[in-house]
């Protein structure tokens, strides 16, 4: 991990360095000065890690409160009759409860999957049409002459938005028709990586 | 259509307006995003557009196909949305609703001008 981030970071100086050369790049080059940032990049792997450990937890939620209910019943065969008397802040606290557990165990997933960092890019976070649009308003910040740290001042403020789109999308599918356009924005595999 | 078979209908205020940009034209995401922006007063961000997306082709109002490969965007293809026949007939009954509500409230306006 240390010696990548050395290597990130060494590359990242040396392309700093040559400012001059900078002022010559083409657009498409500069995209790719501006992808390779070690900081942003760690930003993206963590980000992606994080959503698939949601969309884990997503559907997993209903499942375990089948297996609270059953377990339950096993422990106590009487409780189904006393299960009716539990009011909705139970139900609350027992879901907050769950979620942050939940929440924990994916932090410290993250944590461990972190230390096997070596590199990500946006096509591996969100779908094809969603890093097609955000290229194309980093083509147009580009051609009105923004300045690198706008642009990825920018480009963050999207992915954020972007992040939360993603998360309202997992939680609508629970209840929306049908799931076929989810295992296709859920397969990250079918995305085609950037080619850059 | 029988009132069995009918389903009812929920649009968001969102979804309707995605729907009457994409009427009639075939566009990507930051296209129809910059087609909602134009005249809107709170600027509209991904993190509304692609759950409308979703929900739209989720209920079936509108399709899409794949673009081709773009140098403007880095290699990646874009998502042509347009809308279908659900999609035309939902939109017509909110209007309709929408233009009915209107013409009510002008005859209450009318009414209450007159006592």
């Amino acid at each position: 991990m240390e010696w990548e981030m050395k290597v990130l970071r060494f590359h990242r100086k040396y392309i700093c360095q040559n400012q001059s050369i900078r002022l010559h790049l083409k657009d498409k080059f500069r995209l790719q000065l501006f992808l390779f940032d070690p900081r942003l990049e760690l930003l993206l792997f963590g980000l992606r890690q994080w959503l698939i450990g949601f969309q884990f937890i997503v559907s997993l939620c209903p499942l375990m409160l089948w297996i609270i209910y059953f377990l339950a019943l096993i422990l106590d065969p009487h409780c189904e009759a006393k299960l009716p008397q539990l009011g909705r802040e139970d139900f609350l606290l027992l879901g907050t409860f769950l979620g942050i557990l939940l929440n924990l165990l994916n932090v410290l997933r993250l944590l461990r999957i972190k230390k096997t960092f070596n590199g990500c890019k946006l096509g591996t976070i969100f779908p094809e049409e969603w890093q097609a649009d955000l290229k194309t308003l980093q083509k147009r910040w580009m051609k009105q002459n923004y300045s690198c740290q706008k642009i990825r001042f920018l480009t963050i403020k999207h992915i954020f938005h972007m992040v939360l789109g993603y998360i309202q999308i997992q939680l609508e599918n629970i209840w929306l028709p049908n799931n076929v356009s989810l295992k296709k924005l859920n397969n990250f595999k079918t995305y085609k990586v950037l080619r850059s | 259509m029988s009132d069995n078979k009918k389903k009812q209908i929920k649009l968001s205020a969102l979804d309707e307006d995605v729907l009457t940009v994409l009427l009639g034209r075939e566009l990507y995401g930051l296209e129809i995003l910059d087609q909602l922006n134009l005249d809107r007063p709170d600027e509209l961000m991904f993190s509304s557009l692609y759950p409308a997306l979703n929900r739209l082709e989720k209920k079936g109002f509108v399709s899409w196909k794949w673009g081709d490969e773009h140098d403007s965007s880095g290699g990646a293809r874009r998502k042509y949305y347009k809308v279908n026949g659900a999609g035309k007939a939902a939109l017509s009954e909110i209007q309709q609703y929408r233009a009915a509500l209107a013409q009510r409230s002008a005859q209450g306006h009318t009414t209450f001008v007159g006592i």
